[in-house]
């Protein structure tokens, strides 16, 4: 079965650095399920996100998203597939400071095909949604780190996208707000969008994935499927193994 | 040694019989720690023998005993809480243990044990990361603590099967 996400055989080089930011990498992620990309500082995570979103090219092997070789568009191709097919979650926001909030939420749909088509009522909804309807007119700069992160994510979702992309979004976050935040992905996933998050995060990735691949040296190392979590605490964590009887 | 801690911090509370300290003793720790009754009337036994707990009032139903703290039960509770823990490092002696022998036998095992091993901590990771918020959720504070130390173990246990990998070229 052919995933939403299909890597095959991708490298990429980017100029001037000799050694391989992805060094063969074939990926496949099916339709509804929540990925997490572990690996430490520089092992490409965060070149295997671009390029799924397009927004950097391989030097060799190919990307298709939902069947389409993004790897093969324009950048104005991409740009525009990017905004109807998915959305992406970037540790610092990326919020234009100039826009309020509820502009912020509406870029994508006023660059998108979908331009208007109810796209102020689908902001506006998610902003409620978020628990920032009031803010809608604030600037970035007024709301806290945890707001305005919900501000990316409700920009991620006005073009209702299928397949959601998040590198490392909790961490510009205190930990309270870092878990609404990932409290937010995993109720999307539950409502069934496509979820691959980037994380150096162990425990992060494990608790709200049901799939981790580890990556080093621009390769994937490890790809492991979880279970869900329902092991009583007494099989998780013992603090009296020596009292126990024999 | 914890449990003669444990069964004189329960009765710091009030005083208990032996069925009672058996069930909260186990309450406290969210079922991670089974007690088995046996051990807890040796324990009564011998706190009573060192003169750190005494029995109060008349035996009850079934023969039970309620015992208090005495004085010198209470000061040694009080200077063992007071004074921090300062033994070795437990490591997880078992995969310790493979990963050597692994090593030293050549068997060429070693990379596909770690691999697997690793998949048992995320697993774990996943499974603890969710007791710990069903504690949050039930207002567990003392499982929340227990949860949480269960997961930064279990990252530690991670990040060191990792170091292993990547010096195994694995």
């Amino acid at each position: 079965m052919t995933g939403i996400v299909e890597l095959t055989a991708v490298t990429k080089r980017y100029s001037g650095v000799d050694r391989l930011a992805l060094a063969g990498v074939d990926l496949s992620v099916a339709d509804g399920e929540f990925l997490a990309v572990m690996g430490p500082s520089g092992s490409g995570k965060s070149t295997l996100l671009n390029l799924i979103a397009g927004m950097d090219r391989p030097n060799s092997g190919t990307v298709r998203v939902d069947a389409a070789e993004i790897s093969a568009m324009t950048e104005a191709e991409a740009a525009r597939f990017r905004r109807q097919h998915l959305g992406f979650i970037f540790q610092f926001f990326h919020l234009l400071p100039t826009l309020t909030v509820l502009e912020n939420v509406l870029i994508p749909s006023q660059l998108g095909s979908r331009a208007n088509v109810g796209a102020s009522r689908r902001a506006r909804q998610l902003l409620d949604d978020l628990g920032l309807a009031d803010q809608d007119r604030a600037y970035p700069a007024k709301l806290s780190g945890g707001q305005q992160q919900r501000v990316a994510v409700a920009r991620a979702l006005v073009n209702e996208p299928r397949l959601l992309l998040a590198d490392e979004p909790t961490g510009a976050l205190d930990s309270e707000s870092g878990a609404q935040v990932m409290d937010l992905l995993g109720r999307l996933h539950a409502a069934g969008r496509t979820v691959i998050l980037v994380t150096h995060d162990a425990a992060l990735a494990a608790r709200h994935s049901q799939r981790v691949i580890s990556l080093r040296d621009g390769r994937v190392i490890d790809d492991a499927r979880l279970s869900a979590a329902t092991a009583p605490a007494a099989d998780l964590v013992r603090v009296g193994a020596v009292e126990r009887s024999a | 040694m914890s449990l003669k801690f444990g069964v004189l911090g329960l009765l710091a509370g009030g005083p208990l019989h032996g069925y009672e300290v058996k069930t909260r003793f186990e309450a406290m720790f969210g079922g991670t720690w089974d007690v088995n009754i046996g051990q807890v009337y040796t324990t009564l036994q011998r706190l009573e023998r060192d003169t750190l707990i005494r029995p109060v009032g008349e035996r009850g139903d079934r023969g039970r005993q309620q015992y208090e703290l005495t004085p010198a039960g209470q000061e040694l509770l009080g200077s063992w809480i007071s004074e921090p823990e300062s033994g070795p490092q437990q490591l997880r002696d078992a995969v310790f243990l493979k990963l050597v022998l692994s090593q030293r036998l050549g068997d060429g095992h070693q990379g596909q044990l770690l691999r697997r091993q690793r998949r048992v901590f995320l697993q774990r990771l996943k499974d603890l990361t969710a007791l710990e918020q069903r504690a949050r959720s039930e207002g567990r504070e003392d499982l929340v603590l227990l949860a949480r130390g269960g997961v930064l173990h279990t990252e530690a246990d991670l990040r060191w099967v990792d170091e292993l990998m990547a010096e195994d070229g694995a």
